[in-house]
């Protein structure tokens, strides 16, 4: 863990005590550090604002209620990741209770990203965003998450593995298959042929 | 972080690495050292290094939502949620009080009643500032609007749709008669508020009706009000779309047509709407829908007038509104709103 890393972890440990102990502007602080995150982590489950801004309302209620009996999580965002993602699966699976949702462990609802075609410089790098974009879409639900949460949370396996409530094996098992999905992008790579090529080269003049 | 296991690692055991994963996304002083020795050290692996960077900065470039408009609002709930737990009952007078118990009385005896008759109560609750819409066993949709209650039973097959309101709902009923010259029980849809009866044949209109007192405004359909009139006794008016009718039980009922009879929907996106409004109508929402306490330095106040049209998306906003328009002063700590003449 860098320096940096530890500072501002112990910062926010800070305001999780003080939070614990009643401390109204902690509490406040939370919130408007955390907002906007837990925002768009929700929207990939669903685009109901609604939903969403229930959700976050429901688990500032409950982290205020139950302050006194909660505990002292490694990452404090980690468990609002965890604690939202719950709340939003309660909320959708009793939307469509119409439809039969029998067992509970495995949650079907999709996860969605969208990419932002503004940012692209260059062509190659739209082409390369363009595969990743179709291969990603391609993938189940519980595969895109755990992309997400991996490349764009940058979260380690126990980290994912804790908010998606599935052991850390499982999720390396999950990655490894969604890693396999997605093959097709490494392998088409023009610099990984290259460089297999290269390899080849290199272990022939060996 | 070991250096030598980088020599033969491939674009997928780049990917996996959390190391190289936080050099990608954010990194340290350290991991940028770090790598510059690896790409060094084995020359061999810059290029495929650069792949696994450029993978993961393509994924990354997404569109993100941060919902910041909302973000205070979302804050006016929760503070307003927890604000009512702990808030203490009021004190009423003698015959407010008086009024309110009978009120009590008559809605658990109903209860009590339809508990008996038909089984399962489903009640729905919103609190201050919260907005919650409602899916009835026929398909049938009401947005409650805050502090506001529904109550209906589970068991609509047989009986006629019931519902009862407290506070706001815009509702949307779904229609279920074929023949309008032969309505089967079953097919009625009866809003019951304090003061009056609403049937409803297939429509959307809007009920507000708080301190005994109830407005509905009809946006399409066609819906019939049974109530009591102070002279004449029992009454029915048949709404046309765009009439908005206010009425107080055993009191005279006043009907208006509605230039633009969609607007008194606006509240269901959380917009706050008036036309040529009064502060004593705007603290109502206020305290309401939203929970506020709202002050006046004296009483005339309360008849100062906004002229036009106010439409704005929180309490925030309706606040600046009205200190930029009417010469007042506006001291606000939490939930408590003071307003006060501006001296001339």
């Amino acid at each position: 863990m860098s320096h940096e890393q530890i500072v501002h972890d112990d910062h926010n440990t800070a305001v999780w005590l003080a939070f614990k102990e009643g401390n109204w502007d902690a509490y406040t602080q939370l919130y408007n550090q955390y907002f906007k995150v837990l925002n768009n982590y929700g929207h990939k489950f669903t685009r109901d604002v609604n939903v969403i801004e229930d959700a976050i309302h429901d688990l500032f209620i409950r982290l205020w209620t139950n302050r006194a009996g909660l505990g002292n999580p490694v990452s404090v965002k980690n468990y609002l990741f965890k604690s939202l993602r719950s709340i939003i699966f309660r909320k959708l699976q009793s939307k469509s209770r119409f439809v039969d949702i029998e067992d509970e462990a495995e949650h079907n609802f999709p996860f969605e990203i969208s990419f932002d075609q503004q940012l692209m410089a260059d062509e190659e790098e739209q082409e390369l965003q363009k595969k990743i974009k179709f291969h990603v879409k391609a993938l189940p639900a519980r595969q895109q998450e755990i992309i997400y949460l991996r490349f764009y949370e940058g979260l380690g396996y126990d980290e994912i593995a804790d908010i998606m409530e599935i052991n850390i094996s499982s999720a390396y098992k999950l990655i490894y298959k969604a890693f396999d999905n997605l093959q097709d992008v490494l392998k088409t790579s023009k610099l990984a042929i290259v460089l297999a090529l290269y390899s080849c080269f290199c272990i022939n003049n060996h | 972080m070991q250096i030598a296991k980088y020599s033969n690692y491939t674009l997928p055991d780049f990917l996996e690495d959390d190391d190289f994963l936080r050099f990608v996304i954010n990194p340290t002083h350290n991991d940028t050292v770090f790598w510059q020795q690896v790409t060094a050290e084995y020359s061999q692996q810059k290029e495929i290094i650069a792949e696994a960077s450029k993978i993961i900065k393509a994924y990354r470039k997404q569109d993100v939502f941060t919902n910041e408009e909302n973000q205070s609002k979302v804050w006016q709930r929760i503070e307003s949620t927890l604000q009512k737990d702990r808030v203490k009952p009021k004190i009423f007078t003698l015959n407010g009080f008086l009024r309110v118990a009978a009120m009590l009385l008559l809605v658990s005896s109903i209860g009590i009643a339809l508990w008996l008759i038909k089984g399962r109560q489903n009640e729905i609750d919103t609190t201050y500032g919260e907005l919650s819409t409602v899916t009835l066993p026929d398909g049938s949709t009401v947005v409650l609007n805050g502090n506001s209650k529904l109550t209906y039973s589970d068991n609509w097959d047989k009986n006629s749709r019931e519902v009862w309101i407290n506070g706001e709902g815009l509702f949307n009923v779904t229609h279920i008669n074929k023949d309008p010259a032969h309505i089967k029980p079953s097919e009625r849809f009866i809003v019951h508020c304090p003061d009056m009866d609403i049937e409803v044949l297939g429509t959307t209109f809007n009920v507000r009706s708080r301190h005994n007192k109830t407005n509905v405004g009809l946006v399409q359909g066609k819906i019939r009000l049974d109530y009591v009139d102070a002279v004449t006794g029992k009454q029915s008016l048949i709404m046309k779309p765009g009439d908005y009718v206010q009425h107080t039980y055993k009191k005279a009922l006043t009907r208006i047509t509605l230039p633009a009879p969609e607007k008194i929907t606006k509240w269901t996106k959380h917009q706050l709407l008036f036309n040529d409004a009064s502060l004593a109508q705007i603290s109502e929402i206020m305290t309401d829908d939203y929970g506020y306490q709202v002050d006046f330095s004296s009483p005339d106040l309360t008849n100062f007038k906004i002229e036009g049209e106010i439409n704005v998306p929180n309490v925030e906003e309706l606040i600046e509104t009205i200190s930029t328009t009417l010469p007042v002063k506006i001291t606000r700590t939490d939930k408590n709103i003071t307003i006060t003449k501006l001296n001339p």
